[in-house]
């Protein structure tokens, strides 16, 4: 399997180019790299967000009107300044945390004309000697590895490149590097074997030489409020400002993104997408509305000698009445359904792409043998369950949670509860339980769907609308109940 | 007995739960929902607050006589805080579900994000906000903001939707044109 690392933003939603993110980094030698145009607050870590004042050509600015109490930006609310003032008033920015109330003016920071960017990123005097020493003792690194892992080539005393690894094991440089706990190279240009390993300007050396501590961290009263935390410091720990005007803004860290693909066939086995435009994306956000979400309530609880009581929850997010079904695993015949499928296909006109979702699951007999469940489920219930629709409004009016002793709620015992869009369901399992391995429990969970995306394609004038008769689709279910014993 | 007294100016929605000695000042919002409930002695609620959905105001009863209550001016109290606190500054935020014990004094300018709790005995320096999960604390630098735009904005837009409980205290300076003309006419 060949794993991909692509570094990304939360803030921006972009993905960066190793390569790209190289020169994007500015903030921290022993973390990931940090995004170039997002910043966070160095007292809470939370992301810090643009404000704007205007200011008056004097130099005085207005108050800066957090404008609400709701979090809005001050952007939205200070275009309600008189047209005389906004006239001769400039706008001026500056960034502040809306949780911890930190802004940059503590931080001695001018404030910027432009709302994005420009922001002044404080550098550490030894950057240079730091990152020459960790380019030394990487390739220091690389070096006895490559040796360790081909060790029939020792006898040449050849240093490798990066690229020998990457070769070698298919994993990139940055990836390399990232696993290794290292911040890429800040120039990525390939070593050949004969190069020799950087020199550092200035190696690091032990002192004895210790500075004492100052006396008046003994005489002086410690004021909390005037001194920086651990966590502080620690956020920024090439910096470590010890006193609260000495905090600057961090450069937002990144985040990984892996992918996997098939060495054989290239196909993509696990694609991670972050864009709400991509397609993949939308069919799971459409699958999310159609079909009933299943919850495990709590732990089981052991009623008898291999007896366990199953709280499932069953919730309903589209937005019609759904009706449901529990039926024993061994009803579940798929082949049997693909038959009827296609043998209902040619009497009837395909007209309506309806009976596409009845479409039942066909396995694989290895996949089969994996779905197959630990215990089995006792007493399942004979009739439908009616999940009510999803009400968006009901979160605003009063609860309609109805306790269990409400009979009248009830359709018949099974059902636990039921409160809006939610129905829980009592089952019970029973089977016996290795102590070490975790229980599975599957059951065959049959739930009306309506096919609401072929409205339209239906002209008003046809004579029966199909389309909107609910299609019972059967899927098996496998919760596991974790390790029950 | 309840007796409220509710300034000119002050919007306060009709089927709020108001039990006990209230005082409410003017151009304070108390939005549908607010419980304010003075059974160990009279509440006083200063000018300019924003009192927002599901917030309970509470001054119990703790066997020790008549104790006030006391609130001033520009704060706001958030969807679902709780207050207990018997004594409260101005320009202060409550944030949502955060919880003020009975202990707890607030001066000036302190923000308590939400779902803080602060208990026990204790009172918040100026500017204090109170953040995070763990409630972290920090003092801020920014000036003191009242809520103006907000409160106008509320003041024109409540009574087109809710019954408003008409203003029956009389205002101790002579009112303005202005003051006059918002307190709405709008009755139960």
């Amino acid at each position: 399997m060949l794993q991909l690392h692509i570094p990304f933003c939360h803030g921006a939603v972009i993905g960066i180019a190793s390569v790209k993110s190289q020169r994007v980094r500015k903030s921290t030698y022993f973390g990931d790299d940090g995004c170039g145009s997002c910043l966070d607050c160095p007292v809470c870590g939370h992301h810090l967000s643009t404000r704007m004042v205007s200011s008056t050509p004097s130099g005085s600015t207005s108050s800066p009107v957090p404008p609400t109490n709701k979090g809005v930006s001050a952007s939205s609310s200070t275009g309600e300044e008189s047209p005389s003032q906004s006239a001769t008033a400039k706008r001026v920015y500056y960034l502040a945390c809306s949780v911890c109330h930190w802004n940059s003016r503590e931080a001695s920071l001018p404030d910027q004309n432009v709302a994005k960017g420009g922001w002044p990123t404080l550098e550490n005097l030894d950057a240079k000697t730091i990152e020459s020493n960790i380019e030394h003792y990487s390739a220091l690194v690389y070096l006895e590895k490559a040796e360790r892992l081909d060790p029939h080539r020792r006898a040449l005393k050849k240093p490798r490149s990066y690229y020998f690894l990457s070769e070698r094991y298919h994993a990139s440089a940055a990836s390399a590097r990232l696993r290794a706990g290292l911040p890429p190279l800040s120039v990525p240009s390939p070593r050949s074997g004969s190069d020799p390993i950087p020199q550092p300007s200035r190696k690091f050396e032990a002192t004895d030489d210790l500075p004492r501590l100052l006396p008046k961290l003994l005489t002086e009263h410690l004021v909390l409020d005037r001194v920086t935390g651990i966590s502080e410091r620690h956020a920024c720990p090439e910096l470590q400002a010890e006193l609260p005007q000495d905090l600057h803004p961090i450069h937002r860290h990144l985040s990984v993104k892996r992918s996997l693909r098939c060495r054989s066939c290239e196909h993509n086995v696990c694609r991670p997408e972050h864009l709400a435009m991509a397609i993949k994306f939308k069919i799971q956000n459409a699958a999310y509305y159609h079909i009933p979400e299943v919850r495990l309530g709590h732990l089981p609880v052991r009623t008898e000698e291999d007896e366990w009581d199953v709280l499932l929850i069953f919730i309903n997010h589209s937005k019609h009445e759904m009706k449901i079904q529990i039926q024993d695993l061994n009803e579940w015949d798929p082949e049997e359904k693909v038959k009827e499928f296609q043998k209902g296909k040619g009497s009837e006109k395909a007209e309506d792409g309806l009976h596409v979702l009845s479409v039942p699951l066909v396995l694989e007999p290895r996949r089969k043998f994996e779905m197959m469940a630990d215990v089995s489920t006792l007493g399942l219930p004979s009739g439908d369950i009616i999940v009510d629709p999803l009400d968006e409004a009901a979160d605003i009016g009063s609860s309609s949670f109805s306790s269990p002793l409400d009979p009248s709620s009830a359709q018949f015992p099974v059902i636990v509860w039921r409160s809006e869009n939610k129905v829980a369901v009592g089952l019970r399992a029973k089977g016996k339980i290795s102590m070490d391995a975790s229980a599975k429990m599957g059951f065959l969970l049959q739930y009306d769907c309506l096919n609401k995306l072929s409205d339209s394609t239906h002209s008003p004038g046809s004579k029966v609308d199909t389309s909107q008769q609910p299609v019972p689709v059967q899927i098996p279910i496998f919760v596991h109940l974790g390790h029950i014993y | 007995m309840t007796t409220v007294k509710i300034a000119p100016g002050a919007v306060v929605y009709s089927k709020c739960d108001l039990q006990g000695d209230i005082t409410i000042g003017s151009h304070t919002i108390v939005h549908p929902g607010a419980r304010i409930i003075a059974k160990g002695g009279p509440i006083v609620i200063g000018d300019c607050n924003i009192i927002e959905e599901r917030v309970t105001i509470l001054n119990e009863e703790r066997g020790e006589g008549q104790h006030v209550m006391t609130i001033g001016s520009n704060n706001v109290f958030e969807v679902d805080a709780h207050i207990e606190a018997m004594k409260i500054g101005d320009y202060n935020v409550i944030e949502p579900k955060a919880h003020l014990g009975y202990g707890i004094e607030l001066t000036n300018g302190c923000i308590i994000s939400a779902m803080n709790r602060l208990t026990g005995k204790e009172t918040l320096p100026e500017k204090t906000v109170v953040y995070g999960s763990s409630g972290a604390r920090r003092l801020h630098t920014e000036k003191f903001t009242s809520q103006a735009l907000q409160l106008d904005f509320l003041r024109k837009m409540f009574p087109n939707y809710h019954t408003i409980l008409r203003p029956n205290k009389k205002p101790e300076s002579a009112p303005s044109a202005k003051s006059e003309s918002l307190a709405s006419p709008a009755v139960l």
